[in-house]
């Protein structure tokens, strides 16, 4: 921070004090404010700049004549007060050759506090209050009218009043042309006062979004301390903000302080963030600089610690200068050279202002975050744009995946759904074939040669076609998707046998009542319980000799049992045996089991099949 | 007295279904043909009660045949005769409007008492038969014709009402209209009346589908 040449009290007092100037912005800055202020002195070709000057420590309304007057150099600072005295004046004689014609100004960069100006024993006019510290910083412009100057000697009166805690400062004095002071006080304005609140607003939009942004991604740290940056940033210009209002609240000296304490440390947590490290514990020392520079500022600087304080406060200030140098090192990429140009601003202008600036020079520490807060910004802001392009791109990439995949799939689907259509072609064709021959084939070959060797009646071979047809709709039958259902099954049985049972004269009890799905039932093994029941039907048309047959489903035993009884002469005499080989060999395949119950009263055949 | 006409390209079946029809002292034989103009012929003549129609014919489908009649002729009552009761040609039939369908084989006794129950109102209808109707009428078509060309009144008539799914249901598990009659505790009468008109039911939903079919292929 700023040592000495106000005396050391007075870094405390404003914002950061003058320290130095430094980057390329202020400096241009600076310099085309010099050029203006320049050009418009050289215009008016007058102007005179008054340093030496006269001090008394008194409160009376007007200059105490004959007293004990001390000769001062501008720019001047008065700490100290006698007790019962409030204030004092400062008084500057000034020759001039002739009497000016055209309007004249008192021009007066710095002068405060509650101060009075006389021309000749006439007030000009009055500066703001001693409450509010910035106020130091505003420059002051009197226009004094050319009937108060006269040739030869003239006097510039100064009032001032002040507190213990705002000592009492005045620059340089200017007197000359209206005309060419005017336009200097109006760029000092802007530089010390106009531009901070710029700056002031700024960076306190530029932080607040940085924040929304890290509340989003909080694992962007560099996002989080550039917001607490730059609104820390904020607080320390706060009081600009509202200068030049009377009456209007500043934040305070404590907050102010802390401001720019915060600044420095989150500024160096960015950094190292930025570098990506991270380092408890030196953090944790690094944090100490924040209460550290509290206590030195609500003591004004007068503790054992306050003349280091200023240099503490360097190295502060050179530890993120040191961490993009690191970074800049380590990358060499564009990105870090421009943060590392950017960082020193502050050191610079600290040092230049402490060492080298005229002594009223305008603090231009303040500009000096600028560049490195637009550096930082547009750095975090151009890798967020990065990182949603990137995001997009990589979303088109995997839609692009996924829809080529998609594709890919199916194909291989289409393709899988061919070869099974195929396979099922195949099993079909071989299941049909065999049924033919081992059915209808064969019974139409035996049926022929009964025919041929004219052994059977017409009405035997009636009823040997009549099987084979059938036979040939129960196949027909079993091409029927079934929706796992039985019912249908047994009930198109029914529909092609009950004619035939009709015309015996037997009688059909059908008694099928729901029962659960069977997920077996493909065409195949639906042929089979078609062929098994077709047989038993058939055994009762042709060998029982009975007059009722009952049909029956029900569930039995965790199997579905399908139940043909009839009350013809028993099982034992009319099989066939091959037939009944048959139905076994069918019920097995179908994973189910034949059962044969004859008795006196008739013959109970049950097919079971498991509920699966 | 019931009129009836046969259509049949095969000789030998032609003459048996004449027999058939001979022997019967209630049916009368309007006209025996072996093909769809002579059949055409026939018709714009007169009209038998009941048409008898096999769908293979030398000179085009039985089908058009069914349409025309069903159309022109609406108090005759169709038969298609098929080899095998198969569903593809029975239910083709039955939208074209059919009532009824007799196997080839049929015995003459059974064979009379299909145009009998024919003519007192009902309609022969195997299992599987049922089951497609069922899923025909709970099927997309229905929907389509509901929701794209916004006449709910067409959708509704061609939907069955909940007793008519239940007999459906019924016959598709292999009960025959006695047993569902006692099922349901209603004559049989009612049963094949039921019946017949989810025969009419499915024609009218076919037309449905017909002009939903149109309508995608622009021709409405």
């Amino acid at each position: 921070m700023r040592p000495p040449k106000w005396a050391c009290s007075e870094r405390a007092r404003g914002p950061r004090e003058p320290t130095a100037a430094g980057t390329a912005f202020a400096r241009v800055l600076l310099l085309l404010t010099l050029a203006c202020v320049g050009a418009a002195m050289a215009q008016a070709g007058q102007g005179l700049r008054l340093e030496r000057a006269e001090f008394i420590a008194d409160n009376s309304p007007q200059p105490p004549e004959g007293a004990a007057w001390q000769p001062v150099v501008l720019p001047d600072l008065q700490t100290a007060l006698e007790p019962g005295v409030f204030g004092g004046w400062y008084r500057l004689d000034f020759h001039l050759d002739r009497r000016p014609d055209d309007l004249q100004a008192l021009y007066l960069p710095t002068f405060a506090y509650a101060g009075e100006a006389y021309v000749n024993g006439h007030l000009v006019g009055r500066s703001a209050t001693a409450d509010r510290p910035e106020f130091a910083r505003v420059p002051h412009l009197f226009t004094v009218s050319p009937s108060l100057l006269q040739e030869g000697h003239n006097r510039v009166a100064l009032r001032m009043q002040w507190k213990a805690t705002f000592p009492a400062r005045l620059g340089p004095v200017y007197i000359g042309p209206q005309s060419a002071l005017a336009p200097r006080q109006k760029a000092r304005e802007w530089l010390a006062i106009t531009g901070l609140q710029l700056l002031a607003v700024f960076s306190a939009t530029l932080g607040l979004f940085m924040l929304v942004l890290w509340a989003k991604r909080r694992d962007e740290t560099t996002l989080g301390w550039f917001g607490v940056a730059a609104l820390s940033y904020t607080a320390y210009l706060s009081d600009f903000l509202f200068i030049g209002t009377p009456g209007a609240p500043g934040l305070g000296m404590p907050i102010q302080a802390a401001g720019s304490a915060l600044v420095d440390v989150a500024t160096v947590l960015f950094a190292m963030r930025y570098a990506g490290w991270r380092w408890p514990r030196a953090e944790m020392v690094l944090w100490g600089y924040v209460p550290l520079r509290l206590h030195d500022d609500i003591s004004s600087g007068l503790w054992w610690g306050g003349p280091v304080m200023p240099y503490i406060s360097l190295v502060v200030v050179s530890l993120w200068v040191l961490v993009f140098a690191s970074v800049a090192w380590r990358r060499r990429n564009i990105e870090s050279f421009v943060l590392l140009l950017a960082s020193p601003g502050c050191l610079i202008t600290d040092v230049w202002l402490s060492h080298f600036a005229a002594p009223d020079a305008v603090n231009i520490v303040p500009y000096s975050f600028l560049p490195l807060f637009v550096v930082m910004g547009w750095l975090l802001v151009s890798r967020f744009a990065r990182s949603l392009a990137e995001s997009e791109r990589l979303g088109a990439q995997l839609e692009e995946r996924v829809s080529s995949k998609h594709a890919e799939l199916e194909q291989n689907y289409a393709r899988m759904e061919q070869l099974t259509r195929q396979a099922a072609v195949v099993q079909e064709r071989q299941r049909i074939m065999s049924d033919m021959h081992d059915g209808i084939g064969g019974q139409l070959i035996s049926t022929l040669s009964l025919v041929e060797h004219g052994e059977a009646s017409m009405d035997r071979v009636a009823a040997a076609l009549r099987e084979c047809i059938d036979d040939l709709r129960l196949a027909i039958d079993s091409l029927e998707p079934t929706d796992d259902d039985l019912l249908p099954v047994l009930g198109s049985l029914r529909y092609r046998l009950e004619g035939r049972l009709k015309q015996q004269g037997i009688a059909l009890d059908w008694q099928v009542q729901e029962v659960p799905r069977l997920a077996c039932l493909t065409p195949q093994n639906v042929l089979h319980i078609l062929r098994i029941l077709q047989e038993a039907l058939t055994n009762v048309l042709k060998h029982a000799q009975a007059t009722r047959v009952g049909v029956a489903t029900m569930v039995d035993e965790g199997c579905v049992r399908i139940r043909v009884s009839d009350n013809g002469r028993g099982f034992a005499e009319q099989g066939r045996g091959r037939g009944l080989a048959n139905m076994r060999d069918r019920a097995r395949t179908l994973g189910g089991k034949l059962e044969i119950v004859p008795s006196a009263a008739g013959t109970t055949l049950s097919l079971l099949l498991p509920i699966c | 007295m019931t009129t009836v006409m046969v259509v049949e390209d095969d000789p030998v079946f032609l003459t048996r279904f004449c027999g058939i029809v001979a022997s019967a002292p209630e049916l009368t034989l309007l006209a025996a043909v072996g093909d769809l103009a002579s059949a055409r012929r026939q018709l714009a003549r007169q009209a038998p009660d009941v048409l008898l129609t096999d769908l293979g014919l030398p000179d085009g489908s039985g089908i058009e045949l069914i349409r025309e009649t069903a159309a022109q002729r609406p108090e005759t009552d169709v038969m298609v005769i098929t080899v095998f009761g198969d569903e593809d040609h029975v239910l083709a039939s039955i939208e074209a409007g059919a009532t009824g369908y007799i196997l080839k084989d049929s015995l003459p006794d059974e064979f009379l008492a299909l145009i009998t129950q024919l003519r007192a109102g009902g309609s022969p209808i195997s299992p599987l038969i049922a089951r497609q109707l069922l899923k025909r009428f709970k099927g997309p078509p229905a929907a389509a014709v509901h929701s794209s060309l916004g006449t709910p009144e067409g959708g509704l008539e061609a939907g069955l009402s909940a007793r008519e799914s239940e007999v459906l249901a019924l016959i598709a598990k292999g009960f025959n209209f006695a047993e569902i009659a006692r099922l349901l505790t209603v004559s049989p009468h009612t049963i094949t009346a039921h019946v017949k008109k989810i025969y009419q039911k499915l024609a009218v939903h076919s037309r449905g589908e017909a002009v939903y079919e149109a309508t995608k292929m622009g021709l409405l």
